[in-house]
């Protein structure tokens, strides 16, 4: 249920308290001041060897103040909601903002937000007793799905976290964010040799995510995945064609130009992609989308963290590049509008230009021509990491699970291998786009600056025509 | 009294001992808290601008509760009081919801004994005296220090970070003790122009328990332009079997490895490459792992750990030989094996005689790993893929820039190549692992 008044009603904090906050932000001049109150909740409980017996909850209680003068910022944040408390922190803030005029506020007047999630659903409120079965049914089902397993572990994770932004231009906005996630991991073993893998499922959803076929399916994965390790080796080392799967390979998208179009870097002009909105940066079939309004998916968002409206960004149409992702301070610079990418870890951190759900649209290949078009190669299938260095565009991923491709056909398994790559080069070396666009469901979680934000991902089946592949020499 | 970040050092005991008298009244046989807090600064600047000041004083309490043979764990940043009350209260109810564990249980007292006093250089006693001007001088010194370097600087940002924490800690089967520290950052990343659009980046960052060991920020800035130059011109190698130098600020995450494949909870679920290799050899005979919590200014320094074992020297590896796991009282329960203290504190890889440019004229060609870019290892099997960005070795002697290459291997085998461990141990880490040397490793390039 939206309630604005939660903030009011649970800790005292009162619209004439935001009022005052607001104004001490701004009493030493200072173009802007925001206040981020949150309020969240996270359960993690955990099954091992059988049993359900380690559960772990979080409570995280707390307002960011961020006050702006042009692109640069004071930040404080205190975990005590008293009055004093917050005016303290937003004299704190205010220290970036030398000796200019104070200015007043203007008055806040509530923001109606889009709904991309469910936020009716508290995960506050669920009990352990409903999740315990879905664990024991998932390691029930492992440990029947092949004779080598030889331990499971299932896990569960929920957050619900309450926001509520108030902006020295206006906005008020509350949002209710739910998350949940499940995994299973997994060790196989057969005559002394292990092999361990496991699989995830996360979404802003309610425990309705859980259906028997999704539990099948997480399961399913997690043993195929792992008993696949038996029969894996190293692909021969070097450069050669890679023909991403559907769905998760967004990684590569993520790497190789999500960072980089980011807008901080751009307008401090570090990124490899700077100066360059208007210019082609991939193949002609390559059109990218960062999209907060995906029902449901872990990086959408009912409205960023610093009060503006989630949206739907094209970053990249037909190869050519269209727009960066921004935050308040970056859509000022270059004079446009924000496209709500504005994100925090939490209150105790500065909001910045961050992915959301990002994934290439679809294209006019199918996945059979695209795998048949490759002599040598790997078919790449899961992944567990990213890094990139925006600066100079190098890129990697690491492919877990993949195949060998050999003369136009899947052959043997292959994995635990880095590829790595250049960001432009590798975008422009996309030659084929199957039509079998798919999200991710996974768990991904992006790293910038000290900070984790969940986000999603998505991919069509496609080829990278070169890439460097880590492998046996 | 003095408060560290938002509460006094008796304040914080108090919410410690309050929090496990309150769970024992509600029914739990044991319990563990600890309430901690600090207050952190820090100022970042770009192109002569300040960019970002920040500061704030944080605290929050965190609780391991055993009850009916039931255990789990809880954390909270609202220390109200009657919020207090409500969160102990939520956190044994749900406990009794869960599946028994019989291993579980706060540690045997008998270890708690023997606790070191040792003096471990972890607080400045003037932090609270440091100036907002002090500390924007410090930050800028870096970057004078990166400008100082003629090159095509594209941009440069530095920063100052400090940080005073406190925490205490308090078992209800007779343990308490407080663990007070100081820190001290300083930060400086370049990016250069290179051809096309490529702008690499390099940073470097330097850190201290106090003010007066803290590294000079000039040449902190120095050091980063001239990383930051060295990467213009990177060309790919072919992909080919080398020998390979890692750097001293690369060697520790890779180190990582092998202490995770010895942790109790990697052991226990049978993920782990060093399953059942107590006293064999897991590498050459230059590798000497040793845990030391006591190593005066050290970022992992401890009087006790997490299970409030009294902490002492370990030496875990010795001369390629595996001595010891790194054990946790629980772990250690479930697999039967005494308790070793079960994370690092100063991890330490002992170092050798060697300088970095000895190791790499003994390498002789190759490749000198600057950098990692990303890349993984399988716990169970010890496979590792990770990118690299570095220089070319040619006959013994440092040639151009490279990158955009892999080195794959496995850690169970990689180990046993170790040839040569510089002087030159990291110290800006809890890793404190100097430059390796590793020989006929697969290299992925063109």
């Amino acid at each position: 249920m939206i309630d604005v008044n939660y903030f009011e009603t649970r800790f005292g904090v009162t619209s004439d308290g935001i009022r005052r906050a607001l104004s001490t932000a701004l009493e030493k001049g200072g173009d802007y001041a925001e206040l981020f109150f949150q309020h969240s909740l996270g359960t993690h409980v955990v099954l091992e060897e059988g049993t359900v017996n380690k559960a772990s909850t979080s409570v995280d209680l707390g307002v960011g103040v961020r006050v702006l003068v042009g692109d640069q910022t004071g930040y404080a944040f205190t975990e005590d909601l008293s009055l004093e408390s917050i005016l303290s922190a937003c004299r704190t803030a205010a220290v970036i903002a030398k000796g200019g005029a104070p200015h007043e506020p203007v008055s806040l007047r509530p923001h109606a937000l889009s709904r991309y999630y469910d936020t009716v659903y508290d995960w506050a409120e669920v009990s352990i007793e409903k999740v315990t079965p879905l664990l024991l049914e998932a390691d029930r089902t492992a440990r029947l799905a092949d004779n080598r397993v030889e331990w499971v572990q299932a896990s569960f994770n929920s957050h619900q976290s309450r926001i509520l932004l108030a902006t020295s231009d206006g906005k008020l906005a509350f949002d209710s964010q739910p998350m949940t996630r499940m995994g299973i991991n997994l060790v196989m073993e057969k005559d002394g040799v292990r092999h361990s893998n496991g699989h995830n499922i996360a979404k802003r959803a309610g425990l309705e995510l859980y259906t028997p076929e999704r539990l099948n399916d997480l399961v399913e994965v997690a043993t195929e995945r792992t008993s696949v390790l038996f029969d894996a080796r190293r692909p021969p080392q070097g450069e050669m064609p890679v023909v991403l799967c559907a769905g998760s390979s967004g990684i590569l998208l993520h790497e190789a130009m999500g960072h980089g179009m980011e807008a901080d870097f751009n307008r401090k002009g570090i990124s490899i992609f700077s100066d360059r909105v208007g210019e082609p940066v991939a193949g002609p079939l390559v059109s990218i989308v960062d999209d907060g309004t995906l029902p449901g998916y872990r990086g959408s968002i009912n409205v960023d963290d610093e009060g503006n409206e989630s949206k739907r960004t094209v970053l990249v149409e037909d190869g050519v590049l269209r727009s960066y992702m921004h935050d308040r301070i970056s859509a000022r610079h270059y004079g446009v509008e924000p496209t709500g990418n504005g994100r925090r870890a939490s209150f105790r951190h500065i909001p910045l230009p961050r992915m959301r759900n990002t994934y290439m649209l679809a294209g006019p290949h199918t996945r059979e021509e695209i795998i048949a078009s490759v002599k040598k190669g790997i078919y790449c299938v899961s992944f567990s990491n990213g890094q990139v260095n925006i600066g100079a565009g190098d890129y990697s991923f690491y492919v877990k699970n993949g195949f060998l491709i050999e003369d136009g056909r899947i052959t043997s398994p292959v994995k635990d291998v880095n590829i790595i790559g250049n960001g432009p080069e590798s975008l422009s070396r996309i030659t084929m786009v199957g039509d079998d666009l798919l999200m991710d469901d996974g768990g991904w979680t992006c790293g910038k600056d000290g900070q984790g934000v969940p986000v999603s991902l998505g991919m069509p089946t496609c080829l990278v025509s070169s890439v460097t592949v880590g492998g046996a020499a | 009294m003095t408060r560290v970040g938002s509460m006094g050092r008796e304040k914080l005991e108090r919410l410690a001992l309050g929090a496990v008298d309150e769970a024992t009244k509600r029914g739990a046989s044991q319990a563990a808290a600890v309430a901690g807090t600090s207050r952190a600064v820090s100022v970042q600047y770009r192109d002569s601008r300040i960019e970002v000041l920040r500061e704030a004083r944080s605290a929050s309490l965190a609780i391991s509760l055993y009850v009916e043979g039931r255990y789990s764990s809880h954390s909270t940043s609202d220390l109200r009081d009657d919020a207090l009350r409500a969160f102990i209260d939520r956190a044994i109810g749900l406990t009794r919801l869960l599946g028994e564990d019989p291993h579980r249980g706060l540690a045997d007292p008998g270890l708690y004994e023997d606790r070191p006093t040792d003096d471990l250089g972890l607080v400045d006693p003037g932090y609270e005296e440091i100036t907002a001007e002090r500390r924007k001088e410090l930050a800028m010194a870096v970057e004078l220090g990166s400008r100082s370097v003629e090159g095509p600087i594209v941009s440069v940002a530095s920063s100052y970070t400090d940080q005073h924490s406190l925490a205490a800690r308090v078992h209800s089967n007779g343990f308490m003790g407080t663990s007070e520290c100081t820190q001290f950052w300083l930060a400086g990343e370049v990016s250069v122009r290179d051809v096309g659009d490529r702008k690499p980046e390099e940073w470097r960052v330097a850190g201290a328990t106090t003010r007066a060991a803290l590294r000079e920020p000039g040449s902190l800035g120095v050091d980063a332009t001239r990383r930051a130059l060295s990467r213009l011109g990177q060309r790919k190698l072919g992909s080919k079997v080398m020998n390979l130098v890692l750097d001293q600020r690369v060697a520790g995450s890779f180190t990582r490895a092998l202490t995770a494949a010895m942790s109790g909870v990697s052991l226990n679920q049978k993920r782990s490459f060093l399953l059942g290799k107590i006293q064999e050899s897991i590498g050459g005979r230059a590798l000497s792992l040793v845990d030391d919590p006591l190593l005066h200014g050290g970022f992992g320094s401890r009087h006790f750990d997490s299970d409030g074992i009294s902490a002492h020297k370990r030496a875990l590896v010795d001369e390629g030989v595996l001595r010891q796991y790194l054990v946790d009282v629980y772990h250690g329960r479930k697999i039967e094996m005494e308790p070793t203290g079960g994370t690092t504190s100063n991890l330490c890889l002992l170092p050798g005689t060697d300088s970095l440019s000895q190791l790499i004229a003994k390498a002789q060609s190759g490749v000198y790993v600057t950098g990692l870019l990303g890349g993984n290892s399988d716990g169970t099997t010890g496979d590792f893929s990770h990118g690299i960005v570095g220089f070319e070795i040619i006959d013994g002697e440092l040639g151009g820039p490279v990158g955009e290459m892999n080195i794959t291997g496995t850690h169970s085998d990689i180990w046993h190549r170790l040839i040569a461990v510089g002087d030159d141990p990291y110290p800006y880490s809890t890793y404190r692992v100097p430059s390796l040397v590793f020989e006929g490793v697969a290299v992925s390039g063109s």
